[in-house]
């Protein structure tokens, strides 16, 4: 992601007007300025040689609100940095973005990666669930906060992992694809962990599940089926490179005006702003913090968003139906077979 | 002697983007660029770098002690009076390389125009391996479509 998602572009292309997206137009150029903040708070700090800080999540994403907590990952290269001086330099970097007003989460990312780690070992023994995750995450929504040039570098090389291979890469880039597939199911997975063997709380969460995460891996099949539409490799790999870090319904809108289905985004594109609305209320972010699993049939709030992610669903089954006419056998052999 | 080597600055040797909040201290070459740079500065190759960025944004790269003293020239669109990809910005570029030089850019346009120039362009789209391109580009034989 090179620039601010231009929504009120975008929406008309499938139909809808620019007021019809509020929420996606404010979280857009909201992140676009918080992004804008950080990256210059940070830049007043001298970084070690080889690291470079990202932010993910949803204001990697250009989705997040003044309430959306941020996504911090420090990735530095072994031989220019060593890890001691990527632990001490996170801190420094969550202290800048904490006096800013952000609400650093110290969960998932919380401790610095060597870029070598996440490049050895792709499906190996030595590949994790936390590896996976940064790659899939890196690719798709990391956004630089400090050290652009390495930052560039890093995904250019997490991306050249798959590009060059010479066996195993497959047209396609299917092993790309399929690492983003594991890293959604493995999501998937983790809500059920979290939510019942650890406790934490499941609203929310069941909820982003049903928007913002299905319509990321929504994104990424959308991507792939398009670009399996170009002639060879040469065209389809520049593809996916400029597209794979564009903000998720930004992709599926370009994805599927290419493919002929513009008008079918509109239902997403609606239903997707009630849903960043919703998060964008501290309030209500609460409320279903709070929500016991018994009470959420009683619950307004959550009885509107769960209402909201079957339209959802419905819009991103519409896509998917679309995807089935016009790259069918792209979307059954690497999609689902 | 090995051919002359015209490099984009931004998106191909450094980074951000001026569309990024690019203020001037942000600026910084590509630790893998610089390697790249020192690789072909071994190697004989003239190096260019041709840019539309400001050349006043550019100046602490210019100055600074790195692999970017290996560039020999440098060519800026605002001190030119013209901007890639305009035909005119190439045909400046050619008072310097000869036809046939190797241009490298991440803007596809520009690539376009540069092959028409005559000019043997080299894609670099995000996440290309640029470093085996450049190689196959160069012992590819003189002339043949670079893309």
């Amino acid at each position: 992601m090179r620039a601010p998602v231009d929504y009120a572009a975008l929406l008309p292309q499938v139909g809808l007007a620019a007021a019809d997206g509020p929420h996606l137009l404010a979280a857009a150029a909201g992140s676009w300025a918080r992004l804008c903040a950080a990256r210059h708070d940070l830049s007043q700090e001298t970084w070690p040689e080889g690291l470079a800080i990202f932010a993910l999540g949803s204001l990697g994403r250009l989705e997040a609100s003044p309430a959306s907590d941020l996504d911090l990952a420090v990735v530095y290269r072994r031989g220019a940095c060593d890890h001691d001086a990527a632990e001490r330099a996170r801190p420094r970097a969550v202290d800048r973005l904490r006096a800013l007003g952000f609400d650093v989460a110290d969960k998932t990312f919380r401790r610095p990666l060597a870029l070598e780690a996440l490049l050895g070992e792709i499906g190996g023994h030595g590949d994790s669930n936390e590896h996976l995750t940064y790659r899939a995450l890196l690719l798709t929504e990391g956004a630089w906060l400090a050290e652009p040039a390495q930052a560039r570098a890093a995904v250019d090389a997490l991306f050249g992992a798959y590009t060059r291979d010479t066996i195993a890469r497959g047209r396609y880039l299917s092993a790309l694809s399929n690492d983003l597939q594991r890293y959604y199911r493995t999501v998937c997975v983790d809500y059920r962990f979290k939510v019942d063997v650890v406790g934490k709380a499941w609203a929310l969460r069941n909820l982003k599940l049903r928007h913002s995460r299905k319509l990321w891996h929504l994104a990424n099949l959308v991507l792939f089926c398009w670009a399996a539409q170009q002639p060879d490799d040469d065209a389809r790999e520049p593809l996916i490179a400029a597209h794979l870090g564009d903000p998720p319904l930004a992709r599926v809108i370009l994805g599927i005006s290419a493919l002929g289905g513009a008008r079918l985004c509109a239902p997403l594109c609606a239903s997707y702003d009630r849903f960043l609305g919703a998060l964008a209320d501290p309030a209500r972010r609460r409320r279903l913090d709070l929500l016991s699993h018994a009470e959420r049939a009683r619950d307004p709030d959550y009885r509107e968003l769960h209402a909201n992610a079957e339209r959802f669903d419905a819009a991103a089954q519409a896509i998917l139906a679309h995807l089935w006419e016009h790259s069918r056998a792209h979307l059954l052999r690497f999609g689902l077979l | 002697m090995p051919p002359a080597i015209v490099f984009d600055l931004i998106g191909v040797l450094a980074e951000p983007s001026w569309r990024e909040l690019a203020p001037g201290r942000l600026l910084a070459l590509r630790p893998d660029r610089a390697q790249l740079l020192e690789r072909l500065h071994a190697g004989g190759h003239r190096l260019l770098v041709a840019s539309n960025l400001y050349a006043r944004w550019a100046d602490h790269l210019r100055a600074s002690p790195g692999p970017l003293r290996r560039v020999d020239a440098w060519l800026f669109s605002s001190q030119l009076g013209v901007a890639k990809p305009e035909p005119a910005f190439f045909a400046r570029l050619l008072e310097h390389v000869p036809r046939g030089s190797l241009f490298i850019d991440d803007t596809a346009a520009n690539c376009e125009a540069a092959a028409a120039a005559g000019l043997a362009a080299l894609w670099a789209w995000p996440g290309r391996d640029l470093e085996g391109a450049i190689d196959r580009a160069l012992a590819a034989p003189c002339g043949a479509p670079t893309s």
